[in-house]
């Protein structure tokens, strides 16, 4: 693998379960240290993690805004001047629910909280692990919209999905990740039947219709 | 709420190294005497045990306290008055320092579902109370040593291999519980140790143990104002901290460092039971309160300090021991606070 983010960049990396998609990431964020090859990244970049609402535990007694203020306190530690968590909150639209137990949020909510907890360190890379996993599909489209919204605004996006459908209208550059192996490109390069076969090792065709990108099952498969 | 805790510190821990270096000596010298000291609510000192009273019952097991004598009417002016002889004085400040290094402590380790950890680490420290006894040789400091040794071991995914978390801790435990009784039994005197290691005897702290447990509050209180944030964030989130640069490794160690400490400084003096209580029953009961973090705290610390002073009182006239007591207390609180919990909620 070979991949070069530039600012403003939207990296979508997707693959089948299991496929090493999480391993690659933590190997991005510095968790994982890499047994080959090397990551380079600039100095003093900015990164917002949003990770999967699901690894995070319920039982701890952490409001909304509780969780926003962790992100500004870790953060400020770290000789940054955070953003204002009121203005976050009010970002991802959960200005009325700051004082709500994060056990008591409905998944997509959860999810803005965790992405308002990212915000408050003014990313210029956001890092978005599963975000739409396991939500309603409102919830899912106004996750995306919010993420679409920040990439306007010249953040780079790194996304990682194992839902074809969603890297395929929204990311410029794919990361193909299955069967240890890792294939990057453009997305019109990477979004046909053969590539996909290869990672997935089932018969997908890619399908047009206004303007999006479906990615569906190929009736001989 | 970090002032009150350091204000309570600072109180607790000249009291509590005040007077002679025997607390068994102290006890038996006020009993002798058959003047209880500081009844400033009288005036006047109480005669606990009449003239040519022979028999002295126990308060627990072991320790000569004239228990009948304490339940003369005539005598029994406030419930203050069990919390007027030195012995008892040492052992609340005792009590309430574990307290409070323990349910601080223990907060974390509910959090972090490390509680299988923390009766193991309470067990290796028993253990290494035991081989102190066994040798001769300052049974606190091989307490502490092991189970700080003990907290390292656990986080080590070499040392686990390929067994679960659980698992792992249950051979700790095991063992050294083994190795505890064993040590014991060598000892000479394994039976009565072994009771007291488990039931705890607050009643004969000594002056170096209420010093060891005043420096150890004095680190958690430091720990408190210098790294709560950080160590709840990076127990709910480690990799969004790695992400913002935290040394999440540094904290961890620290954390697993205290607990080793914490959960060894205060063994010899609770005991097992007690300590393992002081550690979940508190933080158990903040969580059932539903309050936010520092509001769970602070109940956590109220339940301990209140089941401490209640279930030394009830220990002291009921003639029980004192660990047992204070957990059963604690328990209550406990029970209280969930009934409370689901009336607020309907």
């Amino acid at each position: 693998m070979n991949v070069e983010l530039l600012r403003g960049d939207y990296l979508g990396i997707v693959g089948p379960n299991g496929a090493g998609k999480s391993t690659l990431l933590l190997g991005m964020l510095g968790v994982l240290s890499v047994q080959e090859g090397v990551i380079h990244r600039q100095p003093d970049l900015r990164v917002g993690y949003v990770p999967q609402r699901t690894a995070l535990d319920d039982i701890f007694p952490l409001t909304a805004r509780d969780i926003v203020r962790m992100g500004h306190e870790l953060a400020a530690s770290c000789s940054h001047a955070p953003e204002d968590i009121e203005r976050v909150l009010n970002r991802v639209g959960l200005e009325k629910l700051g004082d709500r137990r994060f056990a008591e949020l409905s998944g997509g909510q959860k999810q803005r909280v965790l992405l308002a907890r990212a915000l408050v360190v003014d990313p210029e890379l956001l890092i978005l692990d599963e975000p739409t996993n396991g939500l309603d599909f409102p919830s899912e489209i106004a996750i995306m919209a919010l993420v679409d919204e920040l990439h306007r605004q010249g953040r780079s996006i790194v996304l990682v999905t194992h839902q074809l459908n969603l890297v395929a209208n929204h990311a410029a550059h794919l990361a193909l990740v299955g069967d240890g192996r890792v294939v990057a490109g453009s997305r019109d390069d990477l979004l046909s039947g053969d590539r996909l076969m290869n990672v997935y090792g089932t018969g997908l065709k890619v399908l047009e219709m206004e303007g999006k990108k479906i990615v569906v099952p190929r009736a001989d498969s | 709420m970090k002032t009150c805790v350091l204000l309570a510190l600072l109180l607790l821990v000249p009291a509590a190294v005040q007077g002679e270096e025997d607390p068994l000596a102290a006890l038996e010298q006020q009993i002798e005497s058959g003047e209880s000291r500081g009844d400033h609510e009288h005036g006047h000192p109480h005669h606990l045990a009449p003239p040519g009273a022979e028999e002295v019952p126990t308060f627990v097991h072991e320790r000569p306290v004239p228990h009948e004598h304490r339940h003369l009417p005539a005598q029994r002016h406030s419930w203050l008055e069990a919390f007027s002889f030195e012995f008892m004085q040492r052992a609340t400040v005792a009590g309430l320092l574990a307290g409070t290094i323990c349910t601080w402590l223990g907060l974390f380790v509910v959090l972090r579902r490390l509680v299988f950890v923390a009766i193991a680490l309470a067990q290796v420290a028993s253990a290494g109370i035991a081989l102190g006894v066994l040798l001769g040789f300052q049974p606190t400091a091989l307490g502490m040593l092991s189970a700080v040794a003990a907290s390292i071991a656990s986080g080590s995914k070499r040392l686990r291999g390929r067994l679960p978390g659980e698992a792992h801790m249950g051979l700790f435990y095991l063992g050294a519980g083994a190795l505890a009784i064993l040590f014991l039994a060598r000892s000479g005197t394994g039976e009565a140790e072994q009771l007291e290691m488990l039931n705890g005897n607050l009643i004969v702290v000594r002056e170096t143990q209420l010093w060891t447990l005043g420096l150890a509050a004095l680190g958690i209180g430091l720990l408190h104002i210098s790294g709560f944030r950080q160590l709840v964030a990076i127990s709910f989130d480690p990799v969004s901290g790695i992400v913002a640069g935290v040394r999440v490794w540094a904290w961890d160690a620290l954390f697993f460092l205290a607990l080793g400490l914490g959960i060894g400084v205060s063994i010899q003096s609770c005991g097992l039971l007690l300590v393992f209580g002081y550690v979940v029953i508190p933080a158990s009961a903040g969580l059932l309160t539903g309050f936010r973090l520092p509001g769970v705290l602070a109940v956590a610390m109220g339940v301990q300090a209140l089941a401490t002073v209640a279930g030394l009182w009830v220990a002291y006239e009921g003639d029980l021991p004192g660990g047992p007591c204070i957990v059963t207390v604690m328990l209550i609180c406990l029970v209280v606070i969930r009934l409370a919990a689901s009336f607020r909620t309907r």
